[in-house]
Formats: structure tokens, C-alpha cells, sequence
């Protein structure tokens, strides 16, 4: 089958690319959104890249599938689902229909993350959970080296206080 | 990786312990699968694995439900079959019972071999959405008649693509009714719920009057030994109705008419917002827990009542990681509980059974002993993006059909759907005599969308005999 290459991006390219990173693109996926839909959204995701990988950065590849796994999960929760799962209403906080937090085991841990802001929340778990710092946390955030550290700190301050809080 | 904060020892810890907490740590996709579907999305001829790797990468689950792993046979089949679609990461199928509790999201949902009525409950206005692809203008009549019909017709094939032709086993279960069925359990149901009076035989045995004047356990000889429990002095709705007498006169309150004027003069009538969210759902657990009912292993989910007035919690027992069908239901009310039904029978082991192979289940939807003419129905159309316009046909004003060319083919058209998933797990079966259990069935998904489901277990362990 004919694959046209974009840019030097060609199959082997995108063999590579699977191999390195699905795993990751699956574990952030599977941290944040139903089992059930886990395999869809990964090979979206992997999709997403092939079909845009002329706009991959090279050596930031990974951020990048982060970001994108990050859309594709905004695009899937704004579906309705018309089967299985009644969502909980929620009294407004949000943070019960976080499958993120359903996941966490450790109380403690859940009702920390519970108490801080969707935003803050979103950088602690990219932190803690994909290990992002620095450059990369920037480049899935979509802002500025300077204001990712400073928006680290912050989340990192205010996880400290409601972990002392539990 | 991360470097200690000297100000603010506390948040790398916490960090820590967020990490530690992580769900997905050790959880890795299917290569094999995962290979599979970007081929054909993207079109890049990707290598899909050779045997050996793909049963080096262990297919595992979210690290919060180890206790479920997917068993051999289907990494077997992973292995033997190249692209393999059998459950898969996201199913569990183990065969031990899930201690847990887990979020009402991740614990995937029954499976239905029985007619469902609509019962799908959220799934009822998706049943039966029109096929997106083969039949297009040929089949416009029949795919509105789908559309309002609950089957596809009756007139559907099935192929089966990238199934996995590997047999296996799975545990069935069964409600022991008789086990608990007997005056000695109405009367502690009775007793937790503080209803007074000595059970009697009335359809089952009862506790209180049963006419819905006061409160009532009453307990059935069905399957599963159902029961159910009803204050009408709870119920927001149920005093207020029976107040609005004619001994209410309509001068008093000088609407004139019967009904809503009476509400506020019932004394029975509850008011007041019922608990919500986790209140709700701390006190059905209560009284489930005060009914001998076991909550660690129940996913509970709040239903929209539309009021403010009451809710209803809906507890699922989870049987090897899947929701069974018979959930209990709990409605709450700012004055305690109004409602808890459910079965109170105890699952017993039933064993293993042998279950036929991915393939093989499609097989037997075209099989009229088991297919859709003989109880493989279609139950949802799951995949948003599967799903047509078919609510959309615009309505006009109608008119007369073209008269039959003389000698054209007779319209009869016939469905095809390829099923390309198949999920093993249970399902609820009641026999001839009312006994009830969980067998193990599939769920076989096409790839317009549909979702059917047959019995899994093989024909050998199958009583074929006509009844």
C-alpha cells in the first residue's frame, strides 16, 4: 500500500513512533477515562499522529501525543454516552465525574487531588503521573517554559496543603 | 527525578503519594490489536507482532483490578490467532469475584440475553440503528421499519472478521432461592426495616399489609427470591394523592378543583429535599448492609429521579468484574428510605462451563437455535460515530408507492453485520422453572455498531431438549 510520506515522516517512521510511545499514550489514557475506552482513544490518538506528522516536533514527540491524547479525551467527554454508565450527578464540583480520581487507590491521595482545582489537578497528575516537568509540561500545557515551572510550583503548593488538610 | 524542595517537604511527598497511587502503572496496551486497528485507520501496513512477542507483552490490566486478569486462553488466542478481537484489555473476564468497590464507569455493564423491552434503559432509544453502510436506498422502508421495530427485521446474516477461534471456559453462577426463601428471612428483612407484624402467605411471603396502607417486606418464590419493600408514608407522592379526597371541599381552598390544592393538607405527605450523591449512596449502603446484603462488592450509581423529592440508588452486585443485571434499587427520601427491592437469593458456584470460540458465536446467530430469530438481539448500538441519522428521516405528507414493475426481483432485503468484537462475560438466564443464573454469554459488537448477544456456553453443556 502506498503510504506518502510527509516531510521524511514515512511508515517506519510511524513504526517507531508506535512502538516508543504507545504505551505511554495508554497509560495516560487509562488514568483519566473508562477502561472501556482506552483502546479507541489510544489508536486515535496514534491516528491523530500519522495524519498530522508532518507536525510532530522531533525529540518532543512524546509531549506532543500527550496533548493531542489530552483533545481527543476533551472531544470524547463532551460526547454523551448512550449506554452503560449513568453519570453521577454531580453537585457541581466537578471532581466526582473525574475518572482520574475514581482511579487512585489511596484515599489520602484521592481526596487531596479532589480538593484542588480541575487546572491544578490536570498539572499535578501530568507531573506525578506522566513525569512531566520542565520543557515537557510546557509543551503539553501549551504555554511558556517560565509560566509551566510557575504554574508547577503553584500546583505543587497547593497539593502540599490539601494533603495536609486530609 | 524530582528534586526536593527544601521549603516545602510536604509537597513531594504528596507528589509521592500521588505517584504511588498511580492506576495505570504497570497497565500496557495490546500490541497485537493495537497494531491492527492503526492499520486500518491510518492505512500503514504496520507489523503486527509475531506470536512471541505478543504473548511476551502480558496484557494487563489497570493495576487497581489485578485480581482480574484476563485469562490464558485469550492471550492464547492472542498469540495463535495473529489479529486477535476477543475482549481484550478492556474486559475483565476472570473468574473469581472482584472485592473491591469500584467506580460505577470502569465496571463494565451486564450482558442481556433476554428480550429487553426497552429495559436497556439508557441504550432504549439506540436499539436497533439502521446499518450505516450495505442497502442504502433499497432498503429505506425497511430501515425505518427498523428504525421503530425493535429487531433488524428478522431477516439478518452475520459474519464474523478478525475473531479469535479459540475455545475456553468460564464460571457460571446461580441464584440459590431456595436457600433463603421462608418466613424465617421476610421476618428479619421485615425487622431490619422496623416494619412490625408476623410474615403470612399472600403471593410470597409478607410482612404488613401489602395494599400499599402501610409499610410492607414482602419476599417472592421467583429465581432469585425478590424482595421488595414499600412505606407509603415515605413516599413523597403516595399520601399526598390519597389526601386529595373529596373530604378536602373545594370552597376551602378555593381552587375548585381537587388534586394539587390538597397537597399541603396531607400530614403523610413527605416534603423536603432527599439526601443526594454520596448521602444517597451512604444510607442505601446502610440499608443494603442491615439486609445481610454484602456492599464491598457492589457499584453503586444515582439515578435521575427528575424531583428533588427523592433518589434512587441503584447498587449492582459485581460478579468476575462485570455488573450483574439484577441490581438493587434503593430510593431515599429526606424522611429515611421509601423503597428497596432486589434479590436476596445468594450466588452459588456452578462451575465451569466450556465456552465456544469468538467465531463459533456468530456462528450461532445464524443459527436459528440461538440466533435472532431465537434470542440473539440486538441490544444497543454503542459507538457514537456508528450511529446514523436514521431518527432523522424528515416527516412528510404521505404517498402512494410506485406500482411493481411486472417481473422485477421481489423486494427482500436481507441485513448483513459483520461483527469484529466479542466480549465474554455473563449473563442473566431464567429456565422454564423460574431458576436463575448467570451464564456465560457474548457480546458481539458489528461493526455498524450494533450489539448482539448470544450464549457462550457449548452445545454439549447445553439441555437442548424442547420443554
Amino acid at each position: 500500500m502506498d503510504v506518502p510520506p510527509v516531510g521524511g515522516r514515512d511508515a517506519a517512521w510511524f513504526e517507531t513512533l508506535v512502538g516508543e510511545h504507545a504505551t505511554a499514550v495508554h497509560r495516560y489514557l487509562a488514568r483519566r477515562v473508562a477502561i472501556d475506552d482506552v483502546e479507541d482513544l489510544t489508536a486515535d490518538v496514534l491516528t491523530v499522529a500519522w495524519r498530522r506528522r508532518d507536525e510532530v516536533p522531533e525529540g518532543a514527540e512524546l509531549p506532543w501525543l500527550y496533548r493531542t491524547a489530552g483533545f481527543v479525551l476533551a472531544n470524547h467527554r463532551r460526547k454523551s454516552r448512550p449506554v452503560l454508565v449513568a453519570d453521577v450527578p454531580d453537585d457541581g464540583s466537578g471532581a466526582d465525574d473525574d475518572p482520574a480520581l475514581h482511579a487512585v487507590r489511596d484515599d489520602q491521595a484521592r481526596r487531596a487531588l479532589a480538593a484542588l482545582s480541575p487546572r491544578d489537578r490536570q498539572i499535578v497528575l501530568l507531573h506525578a503521573w506522566e513525569g512531566l516537568t520542565g520543557d515537557g509540561l510546557a509543551e503539553v500545557l501549551g504555554i511558556g517554559r517560565g509560566g509551566a515551572d510557575a504554574a508547577l510550583s503553584r500546583a505543587r503548593s497547593r497539593l502540599a496543603a490539601a494533603w495536609a488538610a486530609q | 527525578m524530582s528534586t526536593q524542595d527544601p521549603e516545602q517537604p510536604d509537597a513531594q511527598r504528596a507528589v509521592d503519594a500521588v505517584r504511588a497511587a498511580d492506576p495505570a502503572a504497570q497497565s500496557t496496551p495490546d500490541p497485537v490489536r493495537l497494531r491492527a486497528a492503526l492499520s486500518a485507520s491510518t492505512g500503514v501496513p504496520l507489523d503486527v507482532g509475531s506470536p512471541d512477542a505478543a504473548e511476551a507483552e502480558v496484557v494487563d490490566e489497570l493495576a487497581v483490578r489485578r485480581a482480574r486478569r484476563t485469562p490464558r486462553w485469550i492471550q492464547a488466542a492472542a498469540a495463535v490467532a495473529g489479529v486477535a478481537l476477543v475482549g481484550g484489555v478492556g474486559y475483565a473476564v476472570g473468574t473469581q469475584r472482584t472485592a473491591a468497590p469500584q467506580a460505577a464507569s470502569d465496571v463494565p455493564a451486564a450482558i442481556s440475553l433476554e428480550q429487553q423491552g426497552g429495559s436497556a434503559g439508557d441504550a432504549g432509544s439506540e436499539i436497533a440503528k439502521a446499518p450505516s453502510a450495505a442497502g442504502g436506498q433499497a432498503m429505506s422502508s425497511a430501515r425505518d421499519k427498523r428504525a421503530a421495530s425493535f429487531f433488524y427485521g428478522g431477516h439478518t446474516v452475520f459474519h464474523a472478521k478478525g475473531l479469535s477461534s479459540a475455545t475456553g471456559s468460564q464460571d457460571a453462577w446461580a441464584y440459590d432461592a431456595a436457600s433463603v426463601y421462608s418466613a424465617e428471612t421476610a421476618a428479619r428483612l421485615a425487622d431490619a426495616l422496623g416494619v412490625k407484624g408476623k410474615p403470612h402467605e399472600d403471593w410470597g411471603w409478607t410482612v404488613g399489609p401489602n395494599d400499599g396502607t402501610a409499610a410492607t417486606v414482602s419476599l417472592s418464590p421467583d429465581g432469585t427470591a425478590s424482595m421488595s419493600y414499600y412505606d407509603p408514608a415515605k413516599d413523597p407522592w403516595a399520601g399526598c394523592v390519597d389526601k386529595s379526597a373529596p373530604d378536602a371541599p373545594a370552597a376551602d381552598s378555593g381552587t375548585g378543583d381537587s388534586g394539587t390544592a390538597s397537597m399541603g393538607i396531607g400530614e403523610t405527605c413527605a416534603t423536603g429535599q432527599a439526601p443526594k450523591d454520596a448521602t444517597a449512596k451512604a444510607e442505601a449502603k446502610d440499608v443494603l448492609a442491615s439486609l445481610g446484603v454484602d456492599t464491598g462488592s457492589l457499584v453503586l450509581e444515582v439515578q435521575e429521579d427528575g424531583t428533588d423529592l427523592s433518589t434512587t440508588v441503584v447498587a449492582y452486585p459485581v460478579v468476575s468484574g462485570q455488573r450483574t443485571d439484577l441490581p438493587w434499587s434503593v430510593t431515599v427520601v429526606k424522611e429515611g428510605v421509601s423503597s428497596v427491592n432486589g434479590p436476596v437469593a445468594p450466588l452459588v458456584a456452578l462451575g465451569s462451563y466450556d465456552v465456544v470460540s469468538p467465531t463459533q458465536a456468530v456462528e450461532r446467530l445464524n443459527d436459528p437455535r440461538f440466533g435472532a430469530a431465537g434470542g440473539a438481539i440486538p441490544y444497543a448500538a454503542m459507538r457514537e460515530g456508528a450511529a446514523t441519522d436514521v431518527a432523522s428521516a424528515p416527516s412528510q405528507q404521505p404517498t402512494v408507492p410506485p406500482t411493481i414493475e411486472p417481473g422485477s426481483p421481489i423486494g427482500w432485503p436481507v441485513t448483513d453485520v459483520t461483527i469484529t468484537k466479542a466480549r465474554l462475560g455473563l449473563a442473566n438466564h431464567t429456565e422454564q422453572d423460574g431458576s436463575t443464573a448467570l451464564v456465560p454469554s457474548y457480546e458481539l459488537t458489528g461493526s455498524d455498531g450494533s450489539v448482539w448477544s448470544v450464549i457462550a456456553v457449548v452445545d454439549d453443556q447445553l439441555d437442548l431438549a424442547s420443554r
